[in-house]
């Protein structure tokens, strides 16, 4: 049978219960904007009777617990790596984007000029000024070339010094995971705040590169690329080192990981840097090589101003690699306009390949004669702008996968005012409730110590 | 279920989406533009550059249609000219024949003819813009000159054209030995000194030979001049045409670039409308908890 101490001792279990209670609904109030931040639950347990005659000891507070999914956690943070992949591809498209311009105010723009300039050429022959502006036309569309491959130069280069900061954070990213392995190990309490930091460290590792998680028995986690190799096992962290000089190659422990690394952010920033924007330079290479190999093939079976034999017109760089950056003027061409050739015949006033010149422009010398120069821009604009909006909508897409597992995860995990409130309610009326039973035994024992007294 | 509203989540994302919406809309309204990036219509950016190609090669013929059309125009006016020379050479020579001519007459006729061929030879040497209609390709050169007592044919055979159309030239210098002399062994200002001779010596034949000789070269003008009118209507159609053409591909860049401004005020009032009710969705939602109940 239990006594009136008993009873007290179960009404201040429940005080203490309930004032915990309170405590958990201020812990999820007070972080429900944190990053990371899991809803907590208090776990209680009511305390059996000790005896036939006993009601029970009251509650007692089993624990507080974290209310975690891991199988949404793990999918969203794949989702966010897919979606930082596509961003980063999005976001650099862009600039690539703005680099070529509009439709009649880039390259197309050029090529019109230099054609334009061949066909005021064939109209007046022995014009000296006509003959300054071939080489002035033909000066700007070789510099245009030169700034394009420029210019995606600079964007291989600001994605490679992305590539060194994702890899820099990645770095450090792991070190302090192995440090939370080695909180979560040697901690006697509570981890779940630890555990709290730790999936927002993988979410952000998650997005800047493909890794795999797997949970350790006490709570720490070990991590791999997605090809399998470790950065994180225990307490013990392997950090990637970028090379130090040229475009950087990223090994592990001494392995070129470069390859492996497709997915996340650092995976887009490698797939742009060594993959995209290689292969518009190569399409601009191609179409400046063919179009000098065009122009000098007639070029240089025409007659000068002064009767000579003509040489090329471009300086045709030896390969197709390279030949938008190489691109320029003859040098003789440059020294003096009249070594352009507008006759076909070494009479000044014949006009035959200055006409055939200007006429290039509805002739398919490119892509193995598939292509008119035109034609071949156009499909380039269509390329890179393809690629834009493929990885916009493959980024929003992935994007709204985030969301909903964001919208499922909070529905386990996340804070919600309206329940928040309701537990306060609960609590707040059940801690009054205690304490008015905590008084009523309170007094039954005053009563009865009264009658000790008397 | 448990459905916990976050206001960044859920509420930010939506008026973001809104907002860009807007924004779109009304970078359409202001540019008046409706392709303002080649990520706005990948297609669309590969056909305007097309039809942007397409305008620069019109723009092109016709000017060449406009750098051909005054040379034809002189060249029209010194083959007219040609033909009244030949004419009145070929009037003169025929009425300094027969016995009723005097010296005089004949000094007088042959002293035309002197005349007649000085004015054709500034006729043949005529230039415009700078360069010699009548000497072919070598339009630097005077057509014809006096070397040595003959007259030499400066020029060559060739002829510049332009091209005002796609596979489409019209010449813009003349071989003026095709029309001075043609197949005849001397050319025309040969047969009036010819003929000026003839007629101070009275030589009725050879008057006739020298008259023949002129008919032919006004057959050989009259048919050149009619090349030239053929051409000169072709210019005229080549212009037409690409002005045609060029409305044509004007009209198929606008539809590509630029923007339904009815369509794109649509646009910008629903996109309004949508970000108006986004911000206001979140307003209410963040506004509405049961803490407001408590008491």
């Amino acid at each position: 049978m239990s006594g009136l101490f008993e009873s007290l001792s179960a009404a201040s279990n429940a005080l203490i219960a309930q004032r915990m209670g309170l405590d958990v609904v201020g812990q999820n109030i007070a972080n429900i904007s944190t990053p990371g931040y899991t809803r907590r639950t208090l776990v209680l347990a009511e305390i059996p009777p000790i005896g036939p005659l006993s009601a029970g000891g009251g509650v007692s507070v089993v624990g507080i617990r974290a209310m975690r999914d891991q199988l949404v956690e793990a999918r969203l943070r794949r989702e966010q790596g897919s979606t930082a992949h596509d961003a980063t591809l999005a976001e650099v498209l862009a600039t690539a984007e703005a680099i070529l311009g509009m439709p009649g105010a880039s390259l197309d723009a050029n090529l019109t000029a230099f054609f334009d300039a061949f066909s005021a050429l064939a109209n007046d022959p022995t014009s000296l000024a006509a003959r300054d502006n071939v080489v002035s036309q033909g000066g700007l569309l070789a510099q245009s070339f030169g700034n394009l491959v420029n210019q995606f130069g600079s964007l291989q280069r600001d994605a490679d010094a992305s590539l060194r900061t994702a890899a820099a954070e990645v770095n450090a990213l792991v070190a302090e995971l192995a440090q939370l392995n080695v909180d979560i190990a040697g901690s006697s309490y509570d981890v779940e705040s630890i555990r709290d930091r730790q999936t927002v460290l993988l979410s952000r590792l998650g997005e800047l590169a493909d890794v795999s998680v797997l949970a350790r028995a006490d709570g720490g986690v070990d991590v791999t690329l997605a090809s399998g190799r470790a950065i994180v096992i225990g307490e013990n962290s392997y950090a990637l080192n970028a090379s130090p000089t040229g475009m950087a190659s990223v090994t592990l422990e001494g392995v070129d990981v470069t390859a492996e690394l497709t997915g996340g952010r650092m995976g887009g920033l490698l797939q742009l840097r060594d993959t995209v924007v290689p292969g518009y330079v190569a399409q601009l290479d191609q179409l400046a090589y063919d179009l000098a190999t065009a122009v000098n093939a007639r070029h240089s079976t025409g007659f000068d101003a002064t009767g000579a034999a003509a040489g090329a017109f471009f300086a045709l760089p030896g390969a197709v690699a390279g030949a938008a950056a190489a691109l320029s003027l003859d040098a003789a061409i440059v020294a003096d306009s009249q070594r352009v050739a507008a006759s076909a015949t070494g009479a000044v006033g014949d006009n035959g390949i200055a006409t055939q010149l200007a006429s290039l422009r509805d002739v398919k010398i490119s892509t193995g004669g598939t292509r008119t120069a035109f034609e071949a821009w156009s499909q380039f604009v269509y390329t890179v702008a393809t690629d834009v909006v493929g990885a916009s909508a493959s980024a929003v897409s992935h994007g709204q996968i985030v969301t909903q597992l964001q919208q499922l995860r909070a529905q386990t995990s996340g804070v919600s005012y309206d329940e928040e409130a309701a537990h306060l309610m609960r609590y707040q009326r059940a801690y009054e409730a205690n304490a008015r039973v905590f008084q009523a035994v309170s007094d039954v024992l005053d009563v009865l110590m009264g009658m000790v007294q008397r | 279920m448990r459905i916990p509203y976050d206001v960044i989540r859920d509420g930010l994302g939506a008026v973001n989406r809104a907002a860009d919406n807007m924004a779109a809309a009304q970078r359409q309204m202001s540019t008046g533009r409706r392709l303002n990036s080649i990520g706005d219509d990948p297609l669309g950016a590969h056909q305007a550059v097309g039809q942007h190609a397409t305008l620069g090669a019109i723009d092109a013929y016709s000017r060449a249609v406009s750098a051909a059309s005054p040379r034809l125009a002189a060249a029209d006016a010194v083959f007219a000219a040609v033909g009244d020379k030949l004419t009145a050479a070929i009037q003169a020579g025929l009425g300094a024949k027969g016995s009723n001519t005097t010296p005089a007459s004949r000094t007088a006729s042959a002293a035309q003819v002197a005349s007649l061929r000085d004015a054709l030879l500034a006729d043949f040497n005529s230039t415009e813009n700078g360069t010699y209609l009548f000497s072919g390709t070598a339009s630097t050169d005077a057509p014809y000159a006096q070397s040595g007592g003959t007259w030499v044919y400066q020029g060559n055979a060739d002829t510049a054209k332009v091209e005002v159309g796609r596979g489409r030239t019209i010449a813009v210098t003349f071989d003026g030995q095709a029309i001075a002399k043609g197949t005849d062994p001397t050319d025309v200002f040969t047969v009036l000194d010819d003929l000026a001779m003839a007629i101070n010596a009275g030589n009725d034949p050879a008057i006739a030979t020298a008259v023949a000789g002129l008919e032919r070269a006004f057959d050989r003008t009259l048919r050149a001049q009619g090349r030239l009118g053929a051409d000169e209507r072709g210019l005229d159609e080549a212009s037409m045409r690409l002005a045609g053409l060029k409305r044509g591909a004007e009209a198929r860049r606008s539809t590509i670039e630029d923007a339904n401004m009815a369509e794109a005020i649509t646009n910008l009032t629903q996109a309004e409308t949508n970000y108006r009710a986004a911000l206001a969705s979140v307003s209410t939602m963040e506004r509405i908890s049961l803490l407001d109940y408590l008491r």
